[in-house]
This record gives C-alpha cells, sequence and structure tokens, in this order.
C-alpha cells in the first residue's frame, strides 16, 4: 500500500514537474532560512547556560526606586563582606574587566584585547571548566593567569604548552600560566581572554567598577538575599560617603538586585554593565518570528498551488473514488505527496544551509556550526519539523480534493473549479502581509543605521589618528614630546585623554557650588589642552582646558550643554564653581562646550564635565594630514617605541573606531536584510507559481477577449490587476503593523531619524515591483496566445 | 468588401505538408450573407479564421475593404477586430465569471466607448433580443439557446460591418437555431454582412450565397434566389 502511494506521489510530481519544482525550491529556501536561523537562536538561547551550577548564580546590580534602569557596577568589597555575613551566599567574586594590555611570552607579543582581574575564589563563583589546570588552586597565587585556548595557542603554539609557562604582564609583573579554559567569546556575555589576580589596592567601597557574581546556596529566594545584601551593605556606604566628606542621606543610598547569571546575555536591556552583552531578547523574538514567518509562506505556497491544480486532478480522483478508494485512502495520498515534497526540499535545504553557513555567521557575528559533529538532536528536530510542515501544508489541499462529490466530478461541474479560491486569495494576501511588513523593517533599520552613520556628531571624527597608551605614565611622556611632534608637517594638534568618542566614558560625582550639597554625578573625560582642537569641539562659552591658564591644568573645569541645561545652571554659566564632594578647594567652569555625541547615537548625550588634571588618560590622539600619513606614521612608530619599549606601537582610525559601536546594529539590520530578501524570493515564487496556473486556466477567457478586440497590453493588465489589488490589500494591513513595529524599535535609539513615509512607500512600491515583474513575463506570454489554439474546442 | 486570391493554408507534419486550404479564390461584396458548407475537416473552421483574421494563411493574398491583410502586425490585426468584425461561436464562449450585461458590455471597453454610452447601447441590445430579464445571471444559468443569444449580443453590440459564426447553432435544437437565423437575417438587412459555416441546410437557406468546401477547396458557390423562401 505504501509503495502505492509513494509511487503514485512521485508519478504526480513529475507529471505537474512545472509547479512541483516551484513547490520545492520554495520549501527548500523556506527551510534552509528557518534552519538558520534556528541556528542562530540556539546559538543565542545556549550562551552561559553551560555554566555548571548557572542556575543558582547571579551577577548584582544596584538601583534607585526613583530612576529606571539598573547598574551592575559595584564595588570591590561587596563580595568578600557579603560571603562573610550571609549564610546564604555560597561563594561571592569580583571582576575588574581591562582590556588592551600587552602579553609577552618569550618573543611572542600579544595586545590581550579583554583581561579580567579577580580574586582566588572566582573559579568557585563562576566555575568556568579548564582544558588544563586545576580548577581548585588555579588562582591560589596572586601572579597566577589562567588563559583561553585561543591565546594559548598565540603565545605557545599549543593549549598544553602553556601550563607552568611565564607570560610578561603589561612590562609590569611576571605570571604564571595555571590553567587554560576554552574560548568565552561566542559561549558567554563574558569575552575575557585571560584572567588574573588584581595587581592593584582598589579597595574603596565608593569605587563602583566591579562586577559581582555570587552563587547562592540550594533553595535560597534570590530577592530575600537581596534585601538582606540592602541592610548588610547600608552602613558600610554610608560611613565610606562620611569619610570622603559626602553628605548622602540614608535614602539616597541605592538598593541591590540579583540578575541570574542565565539570563544576563539576553536579558540585560534595562542593565547598565561593564562588559555589555551582544545578546538581546528581542532580537530572538524578531528572528524567530521570521522563521516561522518564511515557512509559513512556503507552506501556502503549496497550499495555494496544490488547490489552484484541484481542479486539473478532478478526473483522478472522480476514477479512483468510483475503483472504491475511500476518502481517508484520498487523504492518505495526498498527504504522502506534500510530505515527499518536503522531505525532497530538505534535502536541497540541508546542503544550502552547509554552503551559506560561513556567510550567514559573519552576518549575523555569531559563530555557528551545524552538524560540525553528528548532533542527532538537532537532525531529529529538523526532520521533524519537516515531515509537521509537509503534514500541515498538506491537510488543506488534501481534505479539499479528497471531498469532491463524485456525482458533480462525472457532470462535469464546474464549481469544483472554485474551491479554495477565496482562501487562497486571503492566503496570498497574508503572504504580502509578511512581505510588505519585512520590508518596511528592513527600509526602517537600514534609514537609522545610515541616520546615524552620517548624523552631526558634533566633532570631526575624520584623519583622527588614535593611539592605545599601556602605561599610566606613557601620558606624561608622549605630553613632553608634544611641542616637537607639533613641529613636524602634517601634525595639527595633539592631545591625551581618558576616553575619546566611542570609548567607554566613567561617571564621577561632582557638587555644584549654592546647591544645598546636592550631588550630581556627570560623565567625565580626563583631557590635555588641545583636545577641543583634535576633535574640532565648538566651544560657546568661556574657553577650552588651556596651557595658558595654570588653573586649567588642576582646578578648573569645562562642561558641555546638557551639564549647564541637566542641572539648570543659570547664565553665565563660566565662573560658576564645582568640586569634588571629597576636596576643598572648589574648581571655576571655564568653558562650555557644544554637545557632541561622545557615545553614539544610540546613547542620549548625557552631562559631562572636562578635567585637566593629571589623572589616568590611556588614549592619545592626532590630528593629522593624510597626504603626511606615511612619514608621520614611521615618526609616531619611533617616538613611541622610545615611550613604550615593550610594546609594539598600534594605532587605530578614529572615524572606524567610533563606527565600532554600530556594529551590533549592522548585523541585525544585514541579516534582516538577507532574510527579507530570501523571504520575498519565496513568497514570488508563490506568486509566480499562481500565475503560471491563472493564466493556464483564463486561457480560453484570454483567447475570446481578444477576437473581442483586447489588446496583449490590457490581458497583460487583467492578469496582473488581482495580484495588484491583493498587494494593495495586503498593504493596508501591514503599514500599522509596520509602524507599530518600526516605533518599537526605533524606541531603543536615544536618537531617532524622523520616521516618515519613505520607507512604507518603498516597501510597497518594493512588493508591486517584485510582483509585477514576476506575474508579467508569465501574462505576457498568456498574452501573446493564438486565440484560435486557445478556443479550439475540446 | 473583401477578396481572397490564391489563399493557401497548410500544416507541416514533420517533413510532409497537408494542405488544408488549397489555393482559394473567394470574393464578398458587402451586404452578403454567406453560408459555408461541407464535411467535417473541408477546412471550414479554417477559412473562417482566415477571414477573421485569428489565423494567418500560409500563401496567397487577402485583401479587406482594399487592403492587404495577410501579413498584419498583431496591433493592426487588432484594430481591424475592432474596426469592422464580430464573432459568434458554436461553443458560446461566455466569460463564465462575468454577467450576462458583463459579457456584452465588454467589446466595447476595448473600443474606449464612455460608460453612459455603453450602458445605453447594452440595454439597446438587450431589449432588442429579448434578455432584459437576464442581464445579471451568469452564463452557467442560462439554456444554450440563451447563451448563444447573448454570444449574438456581444458579438454585434460594437455594429461590425462584418460579421463570422462557426457553427453558431450547432449546439442548439431546431427551434433555438431558427430564432439565432432569424436574428442574422434581421442583422444582414441592416447592412451587416455575414460569413457563417453550418452543417445545416435549414441554416444554409436563411443565406443569399452558398459556398461549398471540399478537401480545401470550393467545390460549389452558388447564390440563393430568395432569402426568405422558408
Ligand atoms: N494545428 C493543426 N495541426 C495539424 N492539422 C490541423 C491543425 N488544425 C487543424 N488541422 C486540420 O485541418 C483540417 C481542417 O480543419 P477545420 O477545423 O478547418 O475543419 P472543419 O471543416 O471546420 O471541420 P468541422 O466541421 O469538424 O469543424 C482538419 O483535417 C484538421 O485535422
Ligand atoms: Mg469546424
Amino acid at each position: 500500500m505504501w509503495r502505492n502511494y509513494l509511487n503514485i506521489a512521485i508519478r504526480t510530481m513529475w507529471k505537474n514537474r512545472l509547479f512541483s519544482s516551484i513547490n520545492i525550491s520554495g520549501l527548500a529556501l523556506g527551510l534552509a532560512v528557518a534552519i538558520l536561523i534556528t541556528l542562530y537562536i540556539r546559538h543565542e538561547t545556549t550562551v552561559d547556560q553551560w555554566l555548571p551550577e548557572g542556575e543558582r548564580t547571579y551577577r548584582i546590580y544596584r538601583y534607585w526606586a526613583d530612576t529606571d534602569g539598573a547598574w551592575a557596577y559595584t564595588p570591590r568589597p561587596l563580595s568578600k563582606t557579603i560571603v562573610a555575613e550571609l549564610p546564604e551566599v555560597e561563594a561571592a567574586s569580583f571582576l575588574f574587566s581591562d582590556s588592551d594590555i600587552l602579553f609577552t611570552a618569550g618573543d611572542t607579543h600579544h595586545y590581550v584585547e579583554h583581561l579580567g582581574y579577580v580574586d582566588s575564589t572566582f573559579l568557585e563563583v563562576l566555575s568556568i571548566p579548564l582544558l588544563y589546570g586545576d580548577e581548585q588552586t588555579a588562582l591560589a597565587s596572586p601572579e597566577s593567569v589562567i588563559i583561553s585556548e585561543n591565546i594559548a595557542q598565540l603565545l605557545f603554539g599549543t593549549a598544553a604548552n602553556a601550563i607552568g609557562a611565564s607570560i610578561n604582564f603589561n612590562d609590569e609583573m611576571q605570571l604564571s600560566v595555571t590553567g587554560v579554559y576554552a574560548n568565552l567569546n561566542g559561549r558567554s556575555h563574558l569575552h575575557h581572554d585571560a584572567l588574573m589576580r588584581l595587581p592593584y589596592e582598589m579597595d574603596g567601597w565608593l569605587n563602583f567598577s566591579f562586577e559581582t557574581y555570587t552563587k547562592l546556596t540550594k533553595a535560597s529566594d534570590p530577592e530575600l538575599v537581596a534585601k538582606k545584601i540592602d541592610q548588610l551593605v547600608k552602613p558600610f556606604l554610608l560611613q565610606a560617603y562620611n569619610e570622603a566628606n559626602f553628605e548622602v542621606s540614608e535614602d539616597e543610598i541605592s538598593h541591590w538586585g540579583l540578575q541570574p547569571f542565565r539570563q544576563i546575555y539576553l536579558n540585560s536591556g534595562e542593565i547598565n554593565a561593564i562588559t555589555v552583552s551582544l545578546g538581546s531578547a528581542r532580537y530572538v523574538y524578531i528572528f524567530g518570528f521570521i522563521a516561522l514567518l518564511v515557512l509559513l509562506i512556503a507552506g501556502i505556497n503549496y497550499v495555494n498551488l496544490s488547490t489552484a491544480r484541484a481542479s486539473g486532478r478532478v478526473q483522478e480522483i472522480g476514477i479512483r473514488k468510483v475503483s472504491g478508494a475511500e476518502r481517508k485512502h484520498l487523504i492518505i495520498q495526498f498527504l504522502a505527496e506534500s510530505v515527499l515534497q518536503s522531505l525532497l526540499a530538505l534535502m536541497i535545504a540541508l546542503p544550502l544551509v552547509q554552503i551559506t553557513l560561513p556567510i550567514f555567521s559573519e552576518i549575523t557575528g555569531r559563530e555557528l556550526a551545524f552538524m560540525a559533529k553528528p548532533e542527532w538532536p538537532l537532525l531529529f528536530s529538523v526532520l521533524g519539523g519537516t515531515v509537521c510542515l509537509g503534514l500541515l501544508a498538506g491537510t488543506y489541499p488534501a481534505l479539499i480534493l479528497s471531498g469532491f462529490k463524485t456525482s458533480l466530478i462525472l457532470k462535469g461541474d464546474n464549481k469544483t473549479k472554485r474551491k479554495g479560491y477565496n482562501l487562497r486569495h486571503v492566503l496570498v494576501t497574508t503572504q504580502f502581509v509578511g512581505v510588505v511588513v519585512l520590508a518596511i523593517m528592513m527600509g526602517v533599520m537600514y534609514r537609522q543605521l545610515n541616520y546615524m552613520l552620517q548624523q552631526d556628531l558634533g566633532f570631526n571624527s575624520e584623519q583622527i589618528i588614535q593611539i592605545p597608551l599601556n602605561y599610566d605614565d606613557s601620558w606624561r611622556k608622549l605630553e613632553a614630546r608634544k611641542s616637537d611632534w607639533l613641529e613636524y608637517e602634517g601634525i595639527h594638534s595633539i592631545t591625551t585623554a581618558s576616553a575619546l568618542p566611542g570609548d567607554r566614558v566613567g561617571n564621577i560625582t561632582i557638587e555644584i557650588e549654592h546647591s544645598d550639597g546636592q550631588y550630581v554625578s556627570p560623565d567625565m573625560i580626563n583631557v590635555s589642552p588641545g583636545y577641543d582642537e583634535v576633535l574640532g569641539l565648538k566651544v560657546l562659552e568661556g574657553r577650552f582646558i588651556s596651557d595658558e591658564h595654570p588653573g586649567d591644568t588642576s582646578l578648573n573645569f569645562v562642561v558641555n550643554e546638557a551639564f549647564a541645561e541637566a542641572y539648570e545652571l543659570k547664565k553665565p554659566i563660566v565662573g560658576q564653581r564645582i568640586r569634588f564632594p571629597w576636596e576643598e578647594n572648589w574648581g571655576q567652569i571655564v568653558g562650555v562646550v557644544k554637545n557632541y555625541h561622545y557615545s553614539g547615537l544610540d546613547h542620549q548625550i548625557r552631562p559631562l564635565v572636562f578635567s585637566g588634571r593629571a589623572n589616568n588618560r590611556m588614549h592619545a590622539a592626532i590630528k593629522v594630514d593624510a597626504a603626511h600619513w606615511s612619514t608621520i606614521a614611521s615618526l609616531i612608530t619611533q617616538q613611541m617605541r622610545a615611550i613604550e619599549p615593550a610594546h609594539p606601537f598600534r594605532h587605530h582610525f578614529l572615524d572606524e573606531h567610533f563606527a565600532q559601536q554600530y556594529v551590533k546594529y549592522q548585523q541585525l539590520s544585514k541579516t534582516l536584510r538577507y532574510s527579507t530578501l530570501l523571504t520575498i524570493i519565496v513568497a514570488m515564487l508563490g506568486v509566480f507559481g499562481l500565475a503560471v496556473f491563472l493564466s493556464q486556466q483564463k486561457i480560453k477567457e484570454i483567447g475570446i477577449r481578444k477576437v473581442l478586440g483586447a489588446s496583449e497590453l490590457e490581458l497583460v493588465f487583467m492578469l496582473l490587476k488581482r495580484f495588484i489589488l491583493i498587494v494593495m490589500a495586503a498593504s493596508i494591513i501591514a503599514l500599522p503593523i509596520g509602524w507599530w513595529l518600526a516605533r518599537k524599535w526605533l524606541e531603543d535609539f536615544a536618537y531617532q531619524m524622523k520616521l516618515d513615509g519613505i520607507p512604507f512607500i518603498l516597501a510597497v512600491l518594493l512588493a508591486l515591483l517584485v510582483t509585477s515583474l514576476t506575474v508579467c513575463w508569465q501574462a505576457y506570454r498568456a498574452a501573446r496566445i493564438n486565440p484560435v489554439e486557445a478556443l479550439r474546442y475540446e | 468588401m473583401l477578396q481572397l486570391t490564391d489563399i493557401e493554408r497548410y500544416y507541416r507534419n514533420g517533413l510532409r505538408k497537408t494542405w488544408v486550404l488549397n489555393r482559394v479564390n473567394l470574393n464578398i461584396k458587402e451586404g452578403e450573407f454567406v453560408t459555408i458548407m461541407g464535411p467535417s475537416g473541408a477546412g471550414k473552421s479554417t477559412l473562417l479564421n482566415i477571414l477573421g483574421l485569428l489565423e494567418a494563411p500560409s500563401g496567397g493574398n487577402y485583401e479587406f475593404l482594399g487592403e492587404r491583410v495577410d501579413k498584419l502586425s498583431e496591433k493592426k490585426r487588432s484594430e481591424l477586430h475592432k474596426a469592422y468584425m464580430g464573432f459568434v461561436f458554436q461553443a458560446y464562449h461566455l466569460i463564465d465569471d462575468l454577467t450576462v450585461y458583463e459579457n456584452i458590455e465588454t467589446p466595447l471597453l476595448y473600443r474606449g466607448i464612455g460608460k453612459k454610452e455603453r450602458k445605453s447601447m447594452v440595454a439597446e441590445i438587450l431589449d432588442r433580443f429579448n434578455i432584459v430579464a437576464k442581464q445579471d445571471l451568469f452564463p452557467d444559468q442560462l439554456s444554450g439557446g440563451q447563451q448563444q443569444l447573448v454570444g449574438v449580443a456581444r458579438a454585434v453590440i460594437s455594429k461590425p460591418r462584418l460579421l463570422l459564426a462557426d457553427e453558431p447553432t450547432g449546439n442548439l435544437h431546431t427551434k433555438q437555431g431558427d430564432q439565432i437565423m432569424e436574428l442574422f437575417r434581421e442583422l444582414n438587412k441592416d447592412g451587416v454582412t455575414i460569413i457563417q459555416v453550418t452543417h445545416s441546410e435549414r441554416n444554409a437557406a436563411y443565406g443569399t450565397r452558398k459556398i461549398e468546401l471540399l478537401d480545401g477547396n470550393i467545390q460549389e458557390d452558388q447564390y440563393l434566389e430568395s432569402a426568405s423562401a422558408l
């Protein structure tokens, strides 16, 4: 029996080669897209899930009852204190993140991009499995370091060689490798290439530069623990504020919360953190939705073409029925056909996935793997999903086809032809709603990104060379040579600073004079004179930090417009006084700069102060003339060797560096663009099939109309008209949906483009255009038919 | 009105050619009512299609209203159709999805006639053919004779000077057939040139001229004495 079904299924497919291949290629594309997106979602949802005992591991954050958002910035003593005082806390440890640190092993240098400073108990809290080394003792010694497999290979050739080897840390101290772990990048929201003991004294309660992770004992309630931390920590903080000369009342102290470790990667939208998570639950939903949509569209193609062709099979069905086939036999037969087609589609989809995976990985910025090793569960679920798709797509046509009444069939009844006619329209409309919505989203994202990239940022990022510095005192040495460097042709200006646009900016507590001891916490950048010149900042009032005024490099400040606005400073702003609360002397505001987007357009411009004090400055920036760049490059290379002998010279172009922060959105936009194009292709396959079918069905009508005087153009339009109407109807439904989604998505950005009609109009035009192109060719062929052929009597 | 000179039509079957029409010469004047008869496969429909510019002859010369028309572009042919010709088919060939009214209206749409005028023209013809009551029905709700009435109405609504009909009564009872023939005679009296193909002598008697076709040759061509003999 089954053989019989299969035989018939194959033969029917072969007989209708054109429609079968449309069906199969649509399903194959749909499946391929869905599998790729599934891999992406699987990747996103497995990040961090592998951590042993992750279900009772948490990251601690602070929040204020009266402000939105939360901060995963904590002080170092927090972990020690809660372990000692709270029985529910099994272990707790801090993590301090540093970047761009030079590791040297023998002659091999490598700048470690992400380095973590921890204490000896770190692996007790986050039990990252070691490939080599012993978790218990790996971090016991202050000179120990554990490194990722990647770094081990870079420095020592193989991971096994690394154990026991020594590494020179930033030309400051010797470390001994005590462990190697599998690369975290992509597997965890933590991306640290190496973890070592904190080499600095940073013990204050007010230094919120640490992440704190904790593991609770089994069955303890995290909310309760958070409350206990509130109580426990308050006195320490109050005392610390007191000692630092801050007047802080009890209700101004933050609360504490515990974020489940396994949710960090995808659900950190509201939490500001040191290690920014690339993942986002919302995007997982968006892509899940696209995967379902493209499968839906492929399934709809199948339903449409099968029911459309039903009339062609009426005779076959009638004869089968007369020869004794029951309805269920027919249903099974039609389902066998649809499942067979979807399985064939899968056989095309799998290699397609293999081929496109590297491209897709690159577009999404994720390292995705498919069947790198045999993955039976995945394979089975893909197979199961495919069979389900086949069954779902096949059910409706099977019910329709098997339900024809024999008597009607044998009378040659006309109405069987119209079966499924309305449903077909509804389904095609649904497809187009999906297509138009996706196209709108694609347009909106594209435009928002362009808007961000082309925005006047308020500073100049072109022809600026950025040099990361590696020693605390490098900037002084560099500043000492500044006047020499400025002599060179092509160097316009030089500065050293704690942050350049695109870098993370710290915030600081500031007291404003005559404000009743009110503290504010603006962003702060330590700069040397010339910062404004290099970046082309506009000074609106007063002056920028300047060499000519000795006070500028010690006590004085420059603020941005947002500072004056947010803290309601009265004009004139220059001359008003602010200070660090823990210091006696007031400093003067000597200048106001025009607002500029120092952290990109997805962030609001915050109040900002510049200080010229001799604080840490780990960046230098030089405004150069591109024409002289090669001579300047060799000069700087040579000079930097004198300043930092142990460090190979590195530089970036500021504009490229700044654009880095849009990478996440660019990846998303690209991924969406390709998904949309593929979805449109799948939908158009279906439209093409319907157009072929329709022109076959209408062949007689076309002949008649031709004889009655219709021109080819009029006939093409007649066939095209109904598709155009469908696209229009779908657009009417899609526009509000698209508008709503676009609004929601744009909420992520502090600076949004104006949402005008253009992406909407373009999306509709795109749908109309591709539909017309798809249909026209077929319609034109049909319209050219010789009417005598069309009308020849059967 | 039209002049066929040495018209040929053959089909290529592999290397062999089969002639369907063999050097046909025919002259039809304005106002004639011509009946083409002959056994099945004689080439009647082929001839009619050539006359109606639905098919191009393989050779020969066709002049319509003094103009060579045997090798015309699609566009030019369509213009001649619109300007001068109407067609009636054995299988009626009404458009299933359109009502009677809409079917009749269709040729006017392609001739760019305004809405108001269309309305009055359709109303007039519905009235004349006595099918006003049926105007909102679909073709499959009509009897064969009624469908053919609609078919004729549609063919003549654009006031063609030449009406071509291929076995217009082939699917009808004698009585229904007579009704159509009466209509044809009336139209002919109004000045419409008619060329019809039929197997029925009874129908042929309505015409003014009878042509017998056999194996692609005109066997007999006679003018009938009295069109109203019956
Ligand atoms: N496309 C074609 N290829 C080959 N031969 C054809 C083709 N079309 C028609 N013929 C042949 O041309 C001949 C004439 O056909 P035609 O339809 O003109 O006959 P007819 O006189 O109208 O016959 P009937 O009375 O049955 O309608 C027939 O023998 C037919 O087989
Ligand atoms: Mg015939």
